[in-house]
């Protein structure tokens, strides 16, 4: 009688689809193999997710398919700016969302069914810092007024987003987050560090289980699926190491940890999930294959080189692009304020004559 | 400020390094040289822009040589220089209606109310979108160059405020005739707000390049804030009038001799 492995095929085997593959090139390696479903092109593909997610709008835009954006600035903001204060690094100004935990609580409080107790934190500055998405309004909101109004904004544009997607990439970042304890809120930044004081009575440390990202994350996914019946998603978790832990193991241990958590969870809710897949990019970035070579020299940051190959191969199973096109060329947001500039000059030069 | 002349008959000489804001205080120093002679000022325009001069400054370079010289010579004699650099990037987004129209918080007002019925753009935005036009730099790196030349106290004078009347706008359009045909003129609240926004930002950088900041005229100010009715140029709503010049030569001069009137 045969035995199972006689009848696996190429890519279950280590040598047929690690070493050779590795000898002849890293970039060879796939562990993808086959996609879970494939993405039509004019699919609206959303993303959100650690920072190593940001990686995957920007090489989408750079294949030439547009990623689904729902909340963009001002046009009289040139996109340098706009991307400054954290639009199009995502779909909707949301910033880094890192855990399981702030990706459903962002969702519950876009719907209203969640309202933190704490509004806002000031800044060094006396500026005003929103606590769920920090580092998006550098140097921090002018008035209360004008955080809660750009907050009924941002809520809006993700109200929108997750109701009209067809695709959601989500990058599981950490397992580690702090959160009030007065009502969970999680946040995505130490209060603190950013804005607000630390308080110990107030705050306290989470370090969510495997059990506590699949509870998350499948409320997560009914209720998305409540909204909008057609929404895919692809999970992938970031290869990006934690840049420090806040417990008590050494930071490489409290690393291991919860990138195996976040893997964990993340392969239980592609089985029991038809419409969810898992995208290996934890396993391109860090896999020993690649001796390496896929992280700068402070062990920690993405080399363009390894993003590049986690978004060749997304490319080429999700969506059939196998040669990234050429970046159309970004057209000014406001035509118009070119021309004023130039008249600007002009008259100026002109009073500048006048006697 | 620079050094003070005690008595009329020591003149004081006043010399103005600008842009094209001070074309209204060319004008008036003109116009008033008889009136200026008689209370003993001297008062000398040295035009940057101008085709001798062009490029004027680049970053990378510098001031054109001859300017350069030129700017040195005449501060060498004066009794204190006066800037005028810049002045009308804002009107690249307050002059004329946007799209979708606008307005934000003021950072140096916040309480200043938002218009009804226009998208609110966080403050932090229009300050960025300010500061990234071509204009904006351009000025920002002439005033933080400056100093280091000139090795003088200098004092820069702020640009002229938005004028309220819309209607007197209108008829004055000048060279923006046919861009606001198009789309119609930003309205007053927000003109003004973001005069008060580049004002805000350049005595940032006054105050970083060792430069005093010297606020518009308030005798040429209404009581909003907004640029005196008989201030305006003709056919020109971004720039004031000779009228207007003579206030700044007011001001100027009296920062020196408090009991001066320009009689001209």
């Amino acid at each position: 009688m045969a035995h199972p492995y006689e009848q696996q095929p190429e890519h279950a085997f280590w040598r047929q689809a690690v070493a050779e593959p590795a000898a002849r090139g890293i970039a060879s390696v796939d562990p993808v193999v086959a996609p879970a479903f494939r993405i039509a092109r004019g699919q609206r593909i959303a993303t959100a997710g650690s920072c190593f997610a940001q990686h995957v709008a920007r090489h989408l835009r750079q294949a030439g398919v547009v990623p689904f954006v729902t909340e963009d600035a001002h046009t009289i903001v040139p996109r340098d700016v706009a991307r400054a204060f954290g639009y199009g690094e995502f779909s909707a100004r949301y910033g880094n969302v890192y855990t399981s935990r702030q990706l459903l609580q962002l969702m519950l409080r876009a719907f209203g069914e969640f309202e933190p107790q704490e509004p806002a934190w000031r800044n060094g500055e006396g500026c005003w810092i929103d606590p769920f998405r920090p580092r998006v309004h550098p140097g921090g909101f002018l008035t209360p007024g004008e955080l809660q109004a750009d907050r009924e904004r941002h809520f809006e544009a993700v109200r929108r987003l997750f109701a009209q997607l067809d695709v959601f990439v989500f990058t599981l970042g950490l397992t580690e987050t702090w959160a009030s304890r007065a009502d969970g809120a999680v946040f995505p930044v130490c209060p603190g560090v950013l804005g607000g004081e630390f308080d110990a009575a107030q705050y306290e440390l989470l370090n969510l289980g495997v059990d506590e990202v699949c509870a998350d994350m499948a409320t997560f996914v009914e209720l998305l699926g409540q909204i909008n019946p057609r929404a895919k998603l692809v999970l992938t978790v970031s290869p990006v190491p934690l840049v420090a832990t806040a417990g008590e193991r050494p930071v490489m241990v409290a690393n291991s940890y919860s990138k195996a958590a976040l893997r964990v969870a993340a392969e239980k809710l592609s089985h029991a999930y038809g419409h969810v897949a898992y995208f290996p990019s934890y396993e391109i970035i860090t896999g020993g294959f690649n001796q390496g070579r896929y992280f700068a020299p402070d062990q920690r940051s993405v080399t363009d080189d390894g993003v590049a190959h986690v978004m060749h191969l997304f490319l080429q199973h999700y969506l059939g692009i196998e040669q990234s096109a050429a970046a159309a060329p970004e057209a000014p947001r406001d035509p118009m304020l070119a021309r004023l500039v130039a008249v600007t000059q002009a008259h100026c030069d002109e009073e500048a004559l006048a006697r | 400020m620079g050094r003070t002349p005690a008595a009329n008959d020591v003149p004081l000489r006043l010399l103005c390094l600008g842009q094209s804001h001070f074309g209204c205080v060319s004008r008036a120093a003109d116009a008033g040289h008889e009136a200026l002679a008689r209370a003993g000022v001297e008062i000398t325009t040295l035009v940057m822009n101008q085709p001798q001069f062009d490029p004027h400054f680049e970053p990378g370079a510098g001031l054109h040589p001859a300017l350069r010289d030129e700017a040195l010579r005449l501060s060498a004699t004066a009794d204190a220089v006066y800037l005028s650099i810049g002045g009308t990037a804002h009107c690249v987004f307050g002059l004329m209606e946007h799209e979708q129209p606008f307005d934000f918080v003021l950072e140096p007002e916040p309480t200043l109310p938002l218009l009804p019925g226009r998208e609110a753009v966080a403050g932090g935005l229009i300050r960025g979108a300010l500061e990234s036009t071509s204009l904006f730099r351009h000025q920002r790196a002439l005033r933080r160059f400056l100093p280091g030349v000139l090795r003088r106290p200098l004092a820069l004078l702020e640009s002229p405020p938005p004028l309220f009347d819309d209607a007197r706008l209108l008829a004055n359009l000048g060279g923006y005739r046919r861009l606001l045909t198009e789309r119609g003129i930003a309205p007053a609240p927000v003109r003004r707000k973001l005069w008060r926004l580049h004002s805000f930002l350049v005595a940032e950088d006054c105050a970083a390049a060792g430069i005093e900041f010297v606020a518009a005229p308030s005798a040429a100010q209404d009581t909003q804030g907004y640029l005196a009715p008989q201030a305006l140029a003709d056919d020109d709503p971004t720039h004031a009038n000779t009228w207007y010049g003579r206030r700044l030569i007011e001001q100027m001069v009296r920062r020196h001799r408090a009991d001066f009137a320009f009689d001209a």
